[in-house]
């Protein structure tokens, strides 16, 4: 008896950033394919390009618009949806829930909210607003205060008991807080945290740093038929976010009775808040008597039940849009085993485990490492395993490259006070220093009162550890197969054993994710490995033999900043074109947030590490007759020549072509050859950027379109605004670039997808840099053009010729609208991590910015990622001195606009010779008011603050770019940007009302 | 799992066998072999009676997390042996360790097998008896065993010798409890309901009721088959002629369906999970039970005169749930939670309004 909707608007989350991944788009992905399913017409708006759930085939009209409630409000009169749906649009999502349903606008406009309410969202959103509802509930709540006093701060401790934590109250600052222990160490944190906040308040909040942390997901029907998905439990305590430990599912360490609590609690709340769909609620347990407070509750799909779905089986996207349609959870079928509902709550047979993944080496040395309540993690990787270890060193191999173990050598150096020091305050080497730590032979209690984790976790560290001790002493069958067991890779072994080969090889069995702990024979082949007796992906390819061609895709891992949400995208689309074209496919991955590790993505899946001694293993018992490797990365580029070894035909790039390309020296040998000019790695020219990526059948190529760079040629392609069409090239430029790639086509003989840089430079066109596994301008360029370039891609791979596309070849035509790829970067989120650009990559994502000209679309991809784009008010001009000329011309724009334009003493000198009336400031060492009261002031609307070239940095200009970004000013890192969106800015009609037309 | 532990096997009546590890006591155990899916704590998976018998294999890979507490050591193991993936050997000082239990308790155990493997055998064969053991020596004469084996006489093996009487806070009602064999813990939704328990051997007569002035009975969960026992049978049926609201859970339920003249079979493969969704008709919402089962009441037997089947399992619309029309009563299943909050609670609010209203 569900309702029946006809057309339904599904939001977005926006783009990818720290602690934001692609979880929200495969969750996106699930409920536009489940309201199809239902007969509704889907309307998707998201601003993020690289997303599946903006392809065609999954939503039926796509916008790629900035997400605010006001586009919002102009889709749903231009398309008049009956419903709104907003589960998988992060917290963008429930806020823009939040302003649709005030005055009244959707009664209005015939439009109802479907999942996550309104009056669920308020009563969660603040910390306050929890506390409320908490108490309604008569649920523990993390008591905290708002005090003046330090007398207040003491009694209040005194009330809740000790440790506390102090943070300041209002505070331009991403501080962690003071916990304090003890009342004799309250006073000085008090006045420490009262002189960092702006009104000399301080928060006062029980501290749970030491307690267990666990979450469940609870899923809700109409009827209020509930189920108790899974639950969680992380590694460390509450104290380091859970996003950034290690966490195993189930929860291992509780007792029945705890267990059986929490579920309670849980179902409670999700009943209490009438929720339809979807509700995860985060403890903090108590390690020792079981007390407990309930530290959030989120009605929203988020990282959290991706990964559960991923690692139960259980599909909880695809449930809540059902549920939201009003269906009963026993009338949603499970497509996994094809028996069972949405009622079963999933029985398992296996313990899964993630790992999460930093990206701390793209920020240089002085970003901080430590691990606290902010979320500092790109990604995660998760395994499944029969047991702890084996799950837990598949995953740490998935996230660690290098080593593909949890050793790190440098920590071997390490005197026994450095690691215990180490120990003490979590980073993002914590499971590094804590199985060194065992290695030593610490003892379990002494590691478990330096960090607090629980027995079990450290018991199973040392299990691995005496298995790794027990190969050093030497290397037997039964070394071997323990070490295996355990997980163990062979070239780990080896190395562990001062061996060059082993004269043991053992390939593991794989498993099937079930839900149901082999209860039921099961439909859908979703496996990992494991070391058991049957092998029952070999059972099943008996049970089910294929006539088609099988072709296996490896995945990308872990999301992190060279390996962006793209990858995930493209090797997705790649897994449907294969299927369309005829073919089986197989994937493997281990990234819980990707749409490739979805079991619908691919006929089969499997879900393992991406090293060659894994694939190979995948390979042998699968035995396909192809794989693709280059939308996968370097990891998996490089499983290219065991592959062939053992029969395995690679498509598309490989190791060879990506070590070619990767090589400066040869690459730039080969362009030489060509009669292609080229910078060099001496002289590195700083003019416009631009960019193509080509589709090659290795003779004839195909152009889709050419991108302007915006920002200077120094940066990373992938941190700067880009243009389509581009907006400066010139007719000439243009047909040298395409003349160019030409012959670079024809020299490599790739199939598949090429990416080449320009600098124009002294009306001359240079090639850059060439890669092949890049993807991270397709999805923008995909959607500019309305090519499905990655389906394209897969074809030629496949051996398909750019005549057989049907599209022609050389430049393909450009489109009438324009079109801006505006980075997203992390930096508020990573304390430390400075907001300049470099030739190292730092974004985390991006937005497309669509508009009948150049400078709408501009606006639109900023006001998109996020800026808040003021029409009044200060900009400051802090630029590097090879900036100094162009910061004049700058500055007049500005002015014009109406703009009070502020600068730095020899600036605003340089600008008032100039005739633009800048206002010198004092810089902050320079004593008040400064730079920095500028901000506290409100009296900035942008910063135009751009780098000196290998300058050592500057601190005060760091304090200045991350106060303002923490105020949420626009920092604008380069000249040519600030200049762009001053031309925007002067577009009155462009900002005043923003225009919305779907792709 | 100890490195130095001992071989040892699973040896299934067709000749299928499993190799693993010794754990508990060492030796040779036979019995009916089954599995379970619920993730709970081994302690109260062994500590339940109703497995009397049986061997329990335990599909959750982490068995052993948790020691056992001084609390949760009360009751006998009545499993004949007890197979997991994995033993994790974790204790803290106040607790005994899976290993030692077993051995103290002097139960075989093993660990170490391909639970899946297992699983997927149990569940294709249904109905299957083994033996762990250590000694493979003598395969046909272990196998001749294994195929003689019935489990037989359990209630009588394990019902309460003498009466107990469990008061009330708050008494409302007297309830007399006939015991099969069961986890206690059910008994606590009954004393939340005001109930004073007065727990009695399975053989007691209707007519020996009659003298203690109950308001209602409770038909206890159980070991085996339901068929076991014709005399148990009859006299259930006996109870259902005084005019008290009968309450009757798992073995109960099934011997008072018998009693009412329906039909039991036995189930290809046995509910035993703490994960099945069981559909009320009264509601139209479902709870998620707890259950461990191999007998169930044919649907077709279920004459609408008789009682109504008013819940079944969502997996394989098994019969969950009757209510009687000759006379006040409800039995189920699957194991009611005592939790309050619980969706399966309202069965003891039921059994108390049955009650009250049997007073008028």
């Amino acid at each position: 008896m569900s309702q029946s909707f006809k057309k339904v608007l599904v939001i977005g989350a926006g783009p990818v950033i720290v602690g934001q991944s692609s979880e929200f788009d495969y969750a996106g992905v699930q409920m536009c394919r489940a309201l199809k399913a239902s007969g509704a017409s889907v309307v998707c708006v998201n601003s993020n390009p690289a997303t599946v759930m903006t392809e065609h085939d999954v939503a039926d009209t796509v916008y790629l618009e900035p997400l605010s409630g006001e586009t919002v409000k102009k889709i749903i009169e231009l398309e008049h949806p009956d419903a709104i749906l907003a589960t998988a649009g992060g917290r963008t999502g429930l806020e823009i829930c939040l302003e649709l349903s005030q005055n009244g606008y959707l009664e209005e406009h015939g439009a109802v909210l479907l999942g996550a309410q309104p009056e669920v969202i308020k009563s969660v959103r603040t910390p306050q607003a929890l506390q409320g509802m908490l108490e309604r509930a008569n649920e523990p709540y993390l008591p905290a205060e708002v005090v003046s006093q330090p007398a207040e701060a003491a009694a209040f401790a005194e009330s809740v008991g000790y440790p506390v934590r102090l943070q300041a109250a209002f505070s331009p600052e991403n501080t962690a807080g003071i916990v304090c222990s003890a009342p004799s160490a309250l006073e000085n944190a008090f006045s420490d945290c009262a002189a960092r906040s702006l009104v000399g308040q301080v928060l006062v909040q029980k501290c749970v740093d030491a307690y267990k942390e666990i979450e469940l997901a609870v899923v809700r029907d109409v009827d209020g038929n509930a189920v108790c998905v899974c639950s969680t439990e992380s590694m460390d305590t509450v104290g380091v976010h859970s996003g950034d430990s290690v966490t195993v599912l189930p929860a291992q360490t509780l007792t029945d009775a705890e267990m059986q609590k929490l579920r309670r609690v849980a179902r409670k709340l999700t009943n209490f808040l009438q929720i339809v769909g979807v509700c995860l609620v985060r403890f903090a347990l108590h390690p020792e008597n079981g007390s407990y407070f309930v530290l959030s509750v989120e009605p929203e799909l988020n990282r959290t039940t991706a990964f559960i779905s991923k690692a139960t089986g259980y599909p909880i996207a695809a449930v809540c849009a059902h549920a939201a349609l009003g269906r009963r959870l026993y009338e949603i079928e499970n497509p996994l085993t094809g028996v069972t509902t949405a009622a079963n709550e999933p029985a398992l047979d296996y313990c899964a485990v993630r790992v999460p993944k930093w990206s701390f080496e793209s920020f240089g040395g002085e970003v901080d490492k430590s691990l606290g309540s902010a979320m500092k993690a790109t990604g995660e990787a998760f395994a499944i395993g029969t047991g702890f270890e084996l799950a837990l060193m598949k995953a740490v191999r998935s996230t660690n490259e290098k080593t593909q173990h949890m050793e790190l050598p440098k920590l071997r150096r390490l005197t026994d006070e450095e690691l215990e020091a180490r120990l003490r305050t979590p980073d993002s080497e914590r499971l590094f220093t804590l199985y060194e730590a065992v290695k030593r032979g610490v003892s379990l209690q002494q590691l478990r009162d330096l960090t607090g984790i629980a027995p079990f976790f450290l018991s199973k560290l040392k299990n691995i550890a005496d298995a790794q001790a027990a190969l050093a002493d030497g290397l037997t069958e039964e070394t071997y197969l323990r070490a295996k067991r355990l997980g163990f890779l062979d070239s780990v072994i080896a190395s562990v054993c001062g061996e060059e080969t082993l004269p043991f090889s053992m390939r593991p069995t794989y498993n099937t994710v079930d839900t149901c702990a082999a209860e039921f024979d099961v439909q859908k082949p979703y496996f990992y490995s494991a070391w058991d007796e049957e092998n029952e992906a070999e059972m099943f390819l008996k049970a089910h033999p294929q006539q088609k061609r099988k072709i296996l895709v490896v995945g990308a891992g872990p999301t992190s900043i060279g390996l962006g949400t793209d990858r995930d995208c493209a090797a997705y689309l790649a897994l449907r074109t294969l299927r369309d074209f005829g073919y089986e496919t197989v994937a493997l991955n281990n990234n819980p947030a990707a749409n490739t590790t979805d079991f619908a993505a691919a006929d089969k899946l499997y879900i393992d590490p991406i090293t060659t001694e894994d694939v190979a293993a995948v390979c042998a018992t699968e035995r396909p007759d192809g794989a693709i490797l280059a939308f996968g990365g370097g990891a998996a580029v490089r499983c290219a020549q065991t592959l062939r070894e053992i029969g395995v035909t690679i498509y598309g790039a490989d190791d060879a072509s990506h070590r070619l390309l990767k090589n400066r020296i040869a690459f730039f040998d080969l362009l030489d050859s060509l009669n292609v000019r080229h910078t060099t790695s001496r002289r590195a020219l700083v003019g416009k950027g631009a960019q193509v990526d080509v589709l090659t059948d290795g003779e004839d190529f195909l152009i889709p379109g050419i991108c302007e760079l915006i920002e200077k040629a120094d940066v990373h392609s992938g941190d700067s605004v880009c243009a389509f069409p581009a907006v400066t090239l010139s007719e000439t430029d243009k047909a040298t670039i395409v003349d160019y790639t030409a012959r670079i086509v024809s020299a490599l003989k790739l199939r598949g997808l090429l990416n080449l840089q320009f600098v124009l430079y002294d009306n001359a066109v240079y090639v850059s840099a060439a890669s092949d596994v890049a993807t991270r301008n397709i999805p923008f360029l995909s959607k500019a053009t309305a090519l499905p370039i990655i389906e394209f891609a897969t074809r030629l791979m496949l051996g398909e010729s750019i005549s057989d596309l049907g599209v022609g070849s050389g430049l393909y035509r450009e489109p009438a609208r324009s079109f801006v790829r505006v980075p997203v970067f992390s930096f508020e989120q990573l304390a430390g991590a400075d907001v300049q650009l470099s030739g190292e990559m730092q974004s985390t994502g991006e937005v497309l910015g669509v508009g009948r000209s150049f400078e709408e679309a501009l606006y639109k991809g900023f006001a998109a990622s996020g800026m808040r784009l003021k029409r009044t008010g200060g900009v400051l001009v802090s630029v590097a001195d090879s900036d100094k000329p162009a910061s004049a011309a700058l500055a007049a724009q500005f002015q014009k606009l109406g703009f009070k334009v502020y600068a730095t003493s020899n600036t605003a000198k340089l600008l008032n010779a100039n005739h633009v009336a800048a206002n010198a400031v004092r810089k902050i060492h320079e004593g008040e008011p400064n730079t920095l009261t500028l901000i506290l002031q409100n009296r900035l609307s942008y910063l135009v603050s751009t780098a000196q070239p290998q300058a050592t940095k500057n601190s005060d200009e760091i304090r200045i770019r991350r106060t303002a970004l923490l105020r949420r000013i626009p920092v604008l890192p380069s000249v040519e940007t600030a200049g762009a969106l001053a031309r925007c800015l002067a577009e009155n009609d462009v900002t005043r009302d923003i225009h919305v037309e779907s792709l | 799992m100890p490195q130095s532990a001992k071989r040892a096997f699973l040896l299934l009546e067709d000749g299928t066998l499993f190799s693993g590890y010794s754990m508990g006591k060492q030796g040779t155990s036979i019995g009916e072999v089954v599995f379970n899916t619920c993730t709970a704590s081994y302690t109260s998976l062994l500590s339940d009676p109703t497995y009397y018998g049986q061997i329990v294999a335990q599909t959750y890979p982490l068995v052993g997390n948790r020691g056992v507490s001084a609390e949760s050591r009360a009751s006998d193991i009545m499993a004949n042996g007890y197979i997991v993936r994995e033993w994790c050997d974790m204790t803290t000082k106040d607790e005994l360790s899976l290993d030692a239990y077993l051995k103290q308790q002097g139960i075989v155990g093993l660990c170490g097998v391909d639970m899946r493997r297992l699983t997927r055998v149990l569940r294709e064969k249904g109905y299957v008896k083994g033996a762990i053991t250590d000694d493979l020596s003598d395969r046909e004469a272990l196998l001749a065993r294994i195929r003689a084996y019935t489990i037989s006489g359990a209630v009588g093996a394990i019902t309460t010798r003498s009466p107990q009487l469990i008061p009330a806070e708050n008494e409302r009602f007297r309830v007399c409890v006939l015991d099969y064999g069961f986890p206690r813990e059910i008994l606590r939704g009954l004393t939340a309901q005001g109930c004073t328990l007065e727990i009695l051997p399975a053989f007691t007569t209707a007519e020996q009721l009659l003298t203690r002035s109950a308001d209602g009975i409770f038909l206890s969960d159980g070991p085996a088959d339901p068929d076991d026992d014709p005399a148990l049978v009859q006299e259930i049926s006996a109870m259902t002629k005084l005019g008290l609201p009968i309450f009757a859970v798992g073995l109960g339920h099934q011997m008072l369906a018998l009693a009412c003249g329906m039909q039991i079979e036995k189930m290809r493969k046995g509910h035993r999970g703490s994960n099945q969704p069981v559909f009320c008709t009264h509601t139209d919402r479902f709870m998620v039970t707890e259950q461990n089962h191999g007998y169930a009441v044919r649907r077709e037997s279920v004459s609408p005169q008789t009682a109504e089947a008013f819940l079944y399992n969502l997996n394989d619309k098994s019969v969950e749930g009757l209510l009687y029309r000759t006379f006040p009563g409800l039995s189920v299943q699957f194991t009611p939670s005592v939790d309050p909050d619980s969706s399966t609670a309202w069965v003891f609010s039921r059994f108390a309004e049955m009650m009250e209203e049997a007073r008028k």
